[in-house]
Parts: structure tokens; C-alpha cells; sequence
């Protein structure tokens, strides 16, 4: 039980949007897809789920071919960046579709949580502003009951207290019952704690698809004076490098070296420096 | 407890360090229920799986113990062993560095014991 | 199950409208009918009321035209095949076609005739109805066929709009622009200019003729009508299938 995805790529016209991408989710883990704006996350994410159509390559939903695949493709909810629902249905309607499409879905939780997110269901979607847009769709995915439930950049225009809401929320109801998420963001930090693979997605190219614990232990940093950290940097794989007066920080893939020099400092990246630093790589070639 | 998705200690280790404390400072007596996966993942907004981590390896250590259907519970004697693991913690990771720290600045055993002295009036 | 589920919801699009154009009908007959009795107290006229079987035609071209730009979204929010979608669309295409079909021919005349004046002093005139029949008396069986032919024609015509509403979601602002001026302005002010100037009006007058000919006015077989509309209902669908097909979701 996975999405397998098989050299996919995605041509716009004559621009490249996905290049050969080979990847696979597993069920049931919770899945960061990082990457910088105009990467390729949210063209992944509508080709998976047979709302774009792919260019070449194969996609696999459990086993099955997803194309025009009503079997395969229900088993997946996308909330997206964009509302694909009716402007001028009411959000109780919009539930009472959810329904009727999937049936799995929990009427009664989706009243709850909009209760809690202080969501009037009885307003239509042309009347809520971008924080409720974005709380309505995080409730029907919450609520769905899908095997596999893809977020694209979905705290949009929440405030702190939402957004630390919905994270638990989705955290609680993973922890219960697991399903495989997938969170498209370029918030980096607030996603860190909680996600178990992150996949770093540059220009179309998967650039990084590996667990969070070794991403992070994938690279550090070593500071000092400018000739001992060219020195030490030599011969290794670096992702980038800031330099301050005499002072120069290099940012290192692989791990220190036991019997590293006294002069310098070594520490460890967090995944946010990580990730810039990696989307970075061509300014500092 | 605090617990920290940016430093370089893994989040399983520091929520299994984050319960001992706990349990140490009597947070969580003896015998006392300690909170659930879902509860420590939602609070403090990590993935079960790492949590879970972090709880077996207390089970591990017989530090808790699971009563299947109610959920995790401190073992008896889990102060005293984890009062013995950080005494021994302890002395490997202050008091070895300590003596390595004062032969190179030329210190003799006296002079520590007069700083520990001195260290431990301060604080009253 | 997803079928059934993609044609209640598409049907349940088309609802609000069909009542708003009834309600609408109703309150013009009903309006001129109150303004003919305040002013003449004497009726000795027979009114009739023609013309509402080609307005319901309108309409469902409208409502062909305007369901897919959100309908097609919420389908692929819904995880609902294109394929599955199609089927739904010609299911409600077909439902509507019919309800505005029956609403016309025994619930709209009916409440007409009976209700509302007594048949004397007002009669709904089919003009498909005059097409074969001419002014006969209507008969169960003229009736039927007349219905029958209105039917074929909203099937096509409403899956006409589908086609145009395909069309119009594929393409750009620019092209959309183009064909919606660009069609009315082709029929309406280019192709007469040209009929009169250089063609002698014989452009429009073959090309009613063509109509009036597949509709089977000249030999008066309504059988023929329901024939060739329901080809071109079946080319239509085909044709707006390969629209409908690889449609993707709007960037």
C-alpha cells in the first residue's frame, strides 16, 4: 500500500515544471514536501491526484494505475492552495457534498471542529476571508477519512493560535488512527517537529528524499578564520558558504571530522537552514 | 519539559530525558499514570513514532511499564534507578571533565574540594 | 455510485434556475393577463401564448453554457473521474431536458388553459406544434410528437452549451473573448452583410431551409425532427466528449 511514482515528468509548453521525478510515499507516515516557491510541489501534488495531467511516466495508487482512475484517485483528499468549490455554495452544503463524494466523512467531527475554529457553516465560500478559506478546506480534511491526505500550503493565512490548532489537530487524529499526509509548505519550521520523511523538491528535480532525523544529521556548519575553514572545506561538499570580515562560515554536507581543528566551530544545521541552503546551491556556483 | 524540534539532541532522547526529569522532581510519582503518545505527540507537536521512541525506551530501562488498555505507568524503584543512572551520568560527564579541566590548569585535588566548598555556600 | 452522485449534483445545479425561469414566466403571463382584463372588460378575443417553448430552449443552452466552470472543479475536488463526470453530465443533461420538456407541454399548458382563464379566452400555441400540425386542433397523439421533437431539439441544444462551456474553460481570456463576440457578430452582422450584398439573401434563406428540412417541416414528419436532432445530440456529445476528455484543472 504506497503512491509509487515513476520518472514523471511535467512540461508546461516548453517549460519544465517536473523533470524524471522517482519517488514513493509509504502508508501511513507523515510526509514534508519542501520546496521554494514555483518548485513543483503543488504540480505533483494536482498530477497524483488527476487533476493535471502528467507529460510522461507512470503512477501507481496502491498498486493501480491513477489515470482517469475513480478507484484509485478517491482514495486520496488534496486541499489546495485553490478553492475548487462553488462561490456561492454554503459551507454546510459543501459538508453535505463531502459526504455523498466520500463516504467515510465525518459530518458530525466537521461541525466540532468548526466550532472550535469558530466557522460559520451557514456563510458561503465567496464570504469568508483567506484564514476561513483555508480553515473550511483543513476541516473537510480532517474529517474525510482518506488513506492518503495531501496538504498544499495549508495554513494559509491562519493566525498563530489556528495554526497551532490545526497542528494538533492533525497530530492527534494521526496519532489515533495513522494515514499518510503529505504537507507542501515553505514553512519549514513550523512542520520540523512532527514530519518523519522530507522530500526537498528544486526546479522540477527531487533534490533531498530522506528521513528528518538524517537530513538533519546530512550537514553542519563549521566556522572560523577564512584559512582554516579553507582548509578543512578542501576536500568536502559544500552547500554554501557566508563570509563576515575575517570570519567565514561554510555549510558542509557529510559529517565533521573526528579530529577536527580546535580554531574552528562546528555546529549543526536545523532544516530550515538545510533547506536554504540547498535550494541555494546555484546562486553560489 | 520543553522540547526543541531546532537543537542537535533527537526528539525521541529528549522526551525520554524530558519524563525522567519529570519523574525525578516527583511530577510523576511511583505507580502514577504518566501521559499518552497522543497526548505527549499533540503537546508538544511531534510525531507519534518519536514519541513512541522515547517511551521504550523507558520501558526499556524499567522506568515505566504499559497496563494494556489503560495506558503507561512509573515502575516501582524508578526513582532510585534513575537517581543511580544520572549519579553515574554524573560522574562521567562533570566530574571526569572536571579533573581533566583542573590537571590542565594546574589545580590540586584540595583546591577543587575548597571551590566545591565555596560553590556549595554561594548557593545558600 | 460516483455517477450517480456527479449527476445529483450537476442536477442540482440546474434547480434553482428552472425555478427561477418559471417563476419568471409565470409572473409575465400573469402580469398580462391581469393588465388585459383591467383594461378591456369585455373579452371576446382569444389570446394566445407562444413562443416559451423556444425561450425554455435559450435557457438550457444557457445552463449548458454555465455549469462546467464550476461544476468541473468540484468534481476533481471530489476525486471524480472526467469519465465519470461526463456520464453524470449527460444523465442531468438528459433529466432537464426532459422535466423542462413535461413542465411544458402538460404542466405549463395545463395550469394555462384551466386554471388560470378557461381555454377560451387563453391558448399556449406550440410553434413545434404548428411546424407539423398547423392549426389542428391539438390531438394526444399531435401532442406527444410535438413534445417528443422539443425533447431531441433540448438534448441538443443543451449539450450544445456543454460543448461551448468546454471550450470556453480550455481556452485563454483572449480566445474565449473571440468566440463569444466573434460568433453572434459572424451570424448576426457579417454573414447577412454579405448574404445581401453579393448573395441575394440566398445564404439565410438555405440555411432556415436546411433547418426547416432536417426538422421535417416540409413533409410535416415530426419522426424526422427527432431523427437528425438526435444525430446531432450524438455528434454533439461525442465532440464535446474529446473536449471534456483531458480536460485539466486551470492553473
Amino acid at each position: 500500500m504506497s503512491i509509487e511514482i515513476k520518472n514523471l515528468t511535467k512540461n508546461f509548453g516548453n517549460v519544465t515544471a517536473l523533470d524524471n521525478v522517482s519517488l514513493s510515499f509509504e502508508n501511513n507516515k507523515i510526509y514534508g514536501l519542501l520546496g521554494r516557491n514555483g518548485a513543483g510541489k503543488s504540480t505533483l501534488l494536482n498530477i497524483i491526484t488527476n487533476r493535471v495531467f502528467k507529460t510522461s511516466g507512470e503512477i501507481l495508487i496502491d498498486n493501480e494505475k491513477h489515470e482517469e482512475n475513480d478507484n484509485a484517485i478517491s482514495k486520496i483528499y488534496l486541499m489546495s492552495e485553490k478553492t475548487l468549490y462553488p462561490r456561492d455554495m454554503k459551507i454546510k452544503d459543501i459538508f453535505k457534498w463531502s459526504k455523498r463524494f466520500y463516504p467515510d466523512f465525518d459530518t458530525e467531527r466537521a461541525y466540532e471542529l468548526s466550532k472550535m475554529f469558530e466557522l460559520n457553516t451557514n456563510k458561503k465560500v465567496k464570504a469568508l476571508s483567506t484564514g476561513f478559506t483555508s480553515i473550511f478546506k483543513l476541516i473537510i480534511a480532517l474529517c474525510v477519512n482518506t488513506p492518503y491526505v495531501f496538504l498544499d500550503e495549508p495554513v494559509l493565512g491562519l493566525d498563530a493560535n489556528n495554526r497551532e490548532l490545526f497542528y494538533k489537530l492533525l497530530i492527534e487524529k494521526y496519532s489515533e488512527k495513522p494515514f499518510t499526509v503529505i504537507i507542501s509548505t515553505h514553512l519549514i519550521e513550523e512542520i520540523s517537529s512532527f514530519i518523519e520523511n522530507a522530500i526537498i523538491i528544486d526546479s522540477g528535480k527531487v533534490i533531498v528524499n530522506t528521513t528528518r532525523e538524517e537530513l538533519l544529521q546530512s550537514g553542519y556548519s563549521v566556522s572560523g578564520k577564512i584559512c582554516d575553514v579553507n582548509n578543512y572545506i578542501s576536500d568536502k561538499e559544500i552547500i554554501g558558504e557566508d563570509t563576515f570580515g575575517g570570519l567565514k562560515t561554510a555549510y558542509v554536507m557529510g559529517k565533521p571530522d573526528t579530529d577536527i581543528s580546535e580554531n574552528l566551530e562546528v555546529t549543526s544545521m536545523d532544516l530550515q537552514k538545510l533547506f536554504v541552503k540547498l535550494t541555494n546551491t546555484k546562486e553560489v556556483k | 519539559m520543553n522540547i526543541n524540534a531546532e537543537i542537535d539532541k533527537p526528539l525521541f532522547q529528549q522526551i525520554k530525558e524530558g519524563i525522567e526529569d519529570a519523574i525525578l522532581s516527583g511530577a510523576f510519582p511511583e505507580e502514577s499514570q504518566i501521559p499518552s503518545i497522543t497526548e505527549i505527540s499533540v503537546n508538544y507537536k511531534i510525531n507519534p513514532a518519536t514519541a513512541l521512541k522515547g517511551i521504550n525506551l523507558l520501558v526499556e530501562n524499567n522506568i515505566v511499564y504499559k497496563k494494556r488498555g489503560l495506558g503507561m505507568f512509573v515502575c516501582k524503584g524508578a526513582v532510585n534507578r534513575l537517581m543511580e543512572n544520572r549519579r553515574n551520568e554524573f560522574y562521567n560527564k562533570f566530574v571526569l571533565s572536571l579533573v581533566l579541566e583542573a590537571k590542565r590548569l594546574k589545580l590540586c585535588e584540595k583546591d577543587i574540594k575548597n571551590m566545591i566548598e565555596r560553590g556549595f555556600k554561594n548557593e545558600h | 455510485m460516483r455517477v450517480k452522485n456527479s449527476f445529483l449534483f450537476q442536477f442540482s445545479q440546474c434547480i434553482r434556475p428552472m425555478i427561477i425561469f418559471y417563476s419568471v414566466i409565470l409572473a409575465i403571463t400573469t402580469l398580462s393577463c391581469i393588465s388585459i382584463f383591467a383594461y378591456e372588460s369585455d373579452v371576446s378575443t382569444v389570446m394566445t401564448v407562444s413562443g416559451w417553448d423556444f425561450a425554455g430552449l435559450i435557457f438550457l443552452f444557457v445552463t449548458g453554457c454555465v455549469t462546467t466552470s464550476e461544476g468541473f472543479p468540484v468534481h476533481l475536488q471530489n476525486s471524480i473521474s472526467r469519465k465519470s463526470y461526463f456520464i453524470g453530465k449527460i444523465l442531468s443533461v438528459s433529466a432537464i431536458s426532459a422535466i423542462m420538456t413535461i413542465m411544458y407541454t402538460f404542466v405549463f399548458q395545463l395550469l394555462l388553459e384551466t386554471v388560470f382563464f378557461g381555454s377560451k379566452v387563453f391558448q399556449v400555441e406550440s410553434i413545434l406544434h404548428l411546424f407539423y400540425f398547423e392549426t389542428d386542433e391539438p390531438t394526444i397523439i399531435s401532442t406527444l410528437w410535438s413534445s417528443a421533437v422539443l425533447f431531441v431539439l433540448s438534448l441538443f441544444i443543451t449539450m450544445l452549451g456543454v460543448f461551448f462551456s468546454g471550450i470556453f474553460y480550455r481556452v485563454g481570456t483572449i480566445t474565449k473573448v473571440t468566440i463569444a463576440a466573434g460568433i453572434p457578430l459572424l451570424f448576426l452582422v457579417v454573414l447577412p452583410i454579405i448574404d445581401s450584398a453579393f448573395l441575394e439573401g440566398t445564404l439565410y434563406y438555405k440555411i432556415f431551409d436546411f433547418f426547416a428540412n432536417i426538422l421535417g417541416v416540409f413533409e410535416q414528419l415530426p419522426w424526422k425532427g427527432c431523427l437528425s436532432f438526435g444525430v446531432l445530440f450524438i455528434v454533439t456529445t461525442l465532440l464535446s466528449w474529446l473536449v471534456y476528455r483531458r480536460m485539466p484543472m486551470k492553473r
